[in-house]
C-alpha cells in the first residue's frame, strides 16, 4: 500500500469525531462513575442491536423481528459454555462460537424465508422467536427438568469493554457493508428487488449473507448480557421486546445513516431509563407509547432526519434532505 | 468541509448533551445516602404482568411498615433515630431492567438495603447483583430449590418465603400419605415455578410409594382446561395438584366444577392462598388446599397482624395467607437488627443476621445460614406458622401435622355444591 495515495485530510475528517468519542467511551470506567459504566453498557447493547438490525432491515426494507431469537441464542451460548459452575470457555471463545452458531441459523433460516416478502417475512421471523422459546422451554422443563441456568459473573468493567469491542466491530462491519458493492446491492434490493436481480445482483445470496452477519452480531450481545443477568431461562432469553425495541429505536433515530440508529438507541433507552426509575414509573408505558406515536406521525425520518431538515432549513436549503 | 464535519458532530454533540443533562436530572432525583436517613431500594413489577403483587404481596406491607417506623421517629441507629426512605423502581417483569435497577440502586443511590423483586425468576436475577454490590437483599415473593446452592456464595441474600421442598410439598405429602392416598395427577406451569414444584412432588411421592399417574405441563396462556380435566377424570387420581398461577387456577376450578371432577384432595396454588379465592368460589372452595399458610388462629400476634393488615391491603380479598406473615417478620427482624448493630455498616448488620434470634410476628425468628455459616440465609422450618392451608368455612386453616395446626385436615374433600 502506498501511503502517499491516502487522502489523510479526508480520512481525518471522516474518522476524527468517531475516534474522539471512542476514546471518551474507552476511558469511561476511569471516570469513577460506577453507575455510568452500567448505564453506558445498556446503551451499547441497544446501539449494537439497532445498528445490526438496520444493517439488514433498514437497507432492504425486510422487517426482521428475529432479533430476540439471535440475542437468545447468544444468551444460551453463554449459559451452556460459560456457566457459573463446571467447565467454562473463556468469554471471547463463547462470543465467537455464538456468532458462528447464529450466523449458521440465520443463514439456514434466511435461505428458506428470504424469498418471502412483506408481512410474511416479518411474521416468520417473529415466529422464529416464539418457536425457539417454546422448544427450549419444553426441553428444559419437561425433558431435562432444568430450572433456569446460571452464567459465570463478569465485572461491570469487563462487560463494558466487551460491549465496546463489539460496538467497534459492528460499526466497522456496517461501514464496510454500506460502502462496498454489498451495500449498493442491498440498497438496490430495497429500492426495487426485481430491478436489482435484472441488474445482475445475486439477490438471495446478498440478503441471506447480510442477514446472517447481522444475526451474528446480535448474538454476541446476548452472550455478554448473560454474564450481567447471570440467571437465564427461556423467557428471559427470548423476550419478544428484544425484537421490537431495536426496530422502534431505529425508527426513532432514523435509518438514513450510521448515526441515526445509534442516536435513537441511546435516547430511546435513556428515556426508558428515566421514566422507569423516576417518579413517573407508573406512567412510563403511557409516556413511552406517546413519544413513539408522535415520532411516527411527525418525524417519519426519525430524529436525525428532523435535525437534518432543520439544519437545511436554517441554511436556507430549498429542498430538505430526507434520505441519504 | 465544515458541512461534513457539522453533519457528524452536531447530532453527536446533541446526543451527548441530552444524555449528560438527563443524567444530572436523575442523579438529583435519585438521591444519595446521608447519615440522616436509612435508604431502602426496591425494583418491583409496578407495571408488568405481576403488578398485582404491589397490591397484595410484599409491597403494601413494606410501605405500611415504613410509614409506621417513620411515624415513630425512625429506627434507632446508635442512639440516633433515622427515618426510612424507599426508592422504588419499575422493572415491568423484565429481568434486564431488574438487573439495571438493582445496579442503579446500589451504585448510584447507594441504598443501605434492598427489598426483593416480584417472583422467583426475578429474584434469581437480583440476588447475584445485590451480592456483587455487597448490599443486603431481603427477598419477598419468590424462592426456589435452585437458589439454595447459590445462596452458599451469596452472603448478602436472605430468602424468607417457603416453597416446594422448603417445606411445603414434604408436609403435603405427609398429609396425603397419612390419609392413604395412592395416586396423584400433577398439572404444572411450564416455567421455573411449575417445574420445580412438579419435580419436588414427584420426588416426594416416590419416597412414599404414591404413584404419579400423570405430570402434565401447561403453557402460561392456556384457556381451555377441558382436556386436562377430562383426562384426570379418566385416570381418577386420589389427589390433583395444580402448580400454576391465579390466571390458570381460576379457570381450572370453574372447569373442574363444571365437569364435576372432584378428587379426594385438590392442591392449588399460588392463588388459593389469597382472599380473592373464597370471594370468587364461595362454598365451593370448602376443602381445597393451597400452599401457605397462616391465619388469625396461628397466634395472638398473628390475629392482631391479620386485623391490622386487612384494611392496609384493601380488604379481605387481598389478604395473603401464604407470605404476609413472613414478609412482616422480615421487616420486624430488619428493624431489630439495625438497632442491635447500632450502625448502618452492612458487615456489622450481616453479623447480627448470622448470629441473632429476635422475636417477631412469627415468634422466635432467626436465619438458617447457608454455606457453613458464611452464605445467605433461609428461614428455618421452625419459624414458619404453617406450610399447607385448606379452606374450611371461609378460613384458610393450617392443616400441617404439627404444632402449627389450626384445624384437622379434611380428606376426602366435600363434593362441589349443587349449581
Amino acid at each position: 500500500m502506498n501511503l502517499s495515495n491516502i487522502n489523510w485530510k479526508q480520512l481525518s475528517k471522516t474518522f476524527a469525531a468517531p475516534l474522539v468519542i471512542l476514546l471518551a467511551l474507552a476511558l469511561m470506567p476511569f471516570y469513577g462513575w460506577e453507575y455510568g459504566v452500567s448505564l453506558f453498557s445498556h446503551f451499547l447493547i441497544y446501539i449494537i442491536l439497532t445498528v445490526s438490525w438496520v444493517m439488514f432491515s433498514g437497507a432492504t426494507g425486510y422487517i426482521s423481528l428475529a432479533t430476540a431469537a439471535f440475542y437468545g441464542i447468544g444468551i444460551y451460548s453463554a449459559a451452556l459454555l460459560h456457566p457459573a459452575t463446571g467447565f467454562s470457555l473463556p468469554l471471547i471463545a463463547v462470543i465467537i462460537v455464538s456468532a458462528a452458531a447464529s450466523f449458521l441459523v440465520a443463514f439456514i433460516v434466511g435461505a428458506i424465508t428470504l424469498r418471502l416478502k412483506g408481512i410474511y417475512f416479518a411474521m416468520f421471523t417473529f415466529g422464529l422467536v416464539l418457536l425457539l422459546f417454546q422448544v427450549i422451554n419444553y426441553v428444559e422443563t419437561s425433558i431435562l427438568g432444568q430450572r433456569g441456568r446460571f452464567v459465570a459473573l463478569e465485572s461491570n468493567e469487563t462487560i463494558y469493554y466487551y460491549l465496546l469491542g463489539i460496538f467497534v466491530v459492528t460499526m466497522i462491519v456496517t461501514f464496510f457493508i454500506k460502502n462496498t458493492k454489498y451495500g449498493l446491492a442491498l440498497r438496490s434490493i430495497g429500492e426495487n428487488e426485481d430491478a436489482a436481480a435484472h441488474s445482475g445482483v445475486n439477490v438471495t445470496m446478498v440478503k441471506v449473507l447480510i442477514f446472517a452477519v447481522s444475526a451474528a452480531l446480535m448474538s454476541t450481545v446476548g452472550v455478554v448480557m448473560a454474564t450481567k443477568t447471570i440467571y437465564v431461562d427461556a423467557s428471559t432469553a427470548f423476550n419478544p421486546m428484544m425484537s421490537f425495541s431495536p426496530a422502534l429505536m431505529a425508527i426513532f433515530g432514523g435509518m438514513a445513516n450510521l448515526y441515526g440508529p445509534a442516536v435513537g438507541a441511546v435516547i430511546f433507552s435513556y428515556v426508558q431509563e428515566i421514566l422507569q426509575t423516576g417518579n413517573l414509573n407508573n406512567y412510563y408505558m403511557l409516556i413511552f407509547g406517546s413519544i413513539l406515536i408522535a415520532t411516527i406521525l411527525y418525524m417519519p425520518q426519525g430524529l436525525m432526519g428532523l435535525i437534518q431538515n432543520l439544519w437545511n432549513r436554517l441554511k436556507g436549503a430549498k429542498r430538505a434532505l430526507t434520505r441519504g | 468541509m465544515w458541512k461534513k464535519v457539522l453533519k457528524v458532530t452536531v447530532p453527536l454533540t446533541l446526543c451527548l448533551v441530552l444524555v449528560l443533562s438527563s443524567f444530572a436530572f436523575t442523579s438529583c432525583g435519585g438521591g444519595g445516602t446521608t447519615a440522616t436517613e436509612i435508604l431502602i431500594g426496591a425494583s418491583r413489577d409496578i407495571t408488568g404482568p405481576q403488578a398485582g403483587f404491589q397490591t397484595y404481596g410484599f409491597a403494601p406491607l413494606y410501605k405500611a411498615w415504613i410509614e409506621e417506623v417513620n411515624a415513630a421517629g425512625g429506627i434507632d441507629v446508635g442512639g440516633k433515630k433515622l427515618p426510612v426512605r424507599l426508592i422504588e423502581y419499575d422493572d415491568a417483569s423484565d429481568t434486564a431492567a431488574c438487573v439495571r435497577n438493582i445496579e442503579k440502586l446500589c451504585t448510584q443511590d447507594h441504598v443501605n438495603f434492598l427489598f426483593g423483586p416480584t417472583g422467583t425468576a426475578m429474584l434469581f436475577a437480583a440476588a447475584p447483583i445485590a451480592n456483587k454490590n455487597k448490599t443486603i437483599l431481603l427477598c419477598g415473593e419468590g424462592g426456589a430449590t435452585t437458589l439454595e446452592p447459590q445462596l452458599a456464595n451469596m452472603p448478602y441474600v436472605f430468602a424468607v418465603l417457603n416453597y416446594s421442598n422448603h417445606y411445603q410439598i414434604p408436609v403435603f405429602c405427609d398429609l396425603i400419605e397419612a390419609k392413604g392416598a395412592k395416586t396423584v395427577y400433577i398439572c404444572f406451569m411450564n416455567d421455573l415455578h411449575g417445574a420445580e414444584y412438579n419435580l419436588t412432588m414427584q420426588s416426594e411421592c416416590g419416597l412414599r410409594g404414591i404413584t404419579v399417574v400423570q405430570a402434565k405441563s401447561i403453557p402460561i396462556n392456556i384457556t381451555d382446561f377441558d382436556p386436562i380435566v377430562n383426562e384426570a377424570k379418566d385416570l381418577n387420581p386420589d389427589v390433583f395438584c395444580m402448580f400454576a398461577y391465579p390466571d390458570q387456577n381460576i379457570p381450572f376450578m370453574f372447569t373442574a366444577m363444571a365437569l364435576n371432577f372432584n378428587p379426594k384432595c385438590l392442591l392449588i396454588g399460588p392463588g388459593c392462598n389469597f382472599g380473592f379465592f373464597p370471594l370468587t368460589f364461595g362454598a365451593a372452595l370448602e376443602g381445597v388446599c393451597g400452599e401457605g399458610a397462616w391465619n388469625a388462629k396461628s397466634s395472638a400476634a398473628a390475629a392482631a397482624f391479620a386485623a391490622k393488615v386487612e384494611p392496609l391491603v384493601g380488604g379481605a380479598g387481598s389478604m395473603d395467607w401464604w407470605g404476609a406473615d413472613v414478609y412482616q417478620a422480615t421487616l420486624e427482624y430488619l428493624k431489630q437488627a439495625i438497632e442491635k448493630a447500632g450502625t448502618l455498616d452492612t458487615e456489622a448488620i450481616l453479623e447480627v443476621y448470622r448470629t441473632t434470634h429476635f422475636v417477631t410476628l412469627l415468634g422466635d425468628t432467626y436465619w438458617d445460614i447457608q454455606g457453613n455459616g458464611v452464605g445467605g440465609g433461609l428461614l428455618p422450618k421452625e419459624c414458619y406458622l404453617g406450610q399447607i392451608g385448606q379452606w374450611q368455612n371461609g378460613v384458610f386453616e393450617v392443616v400441617d401435622n404439627d404444632a402449627n395446626n389450626t384445624a384437622p385436615f379434611i380428606y376426602p374433600k366435600p363434593a362441589w355444591p349443587v349449581q
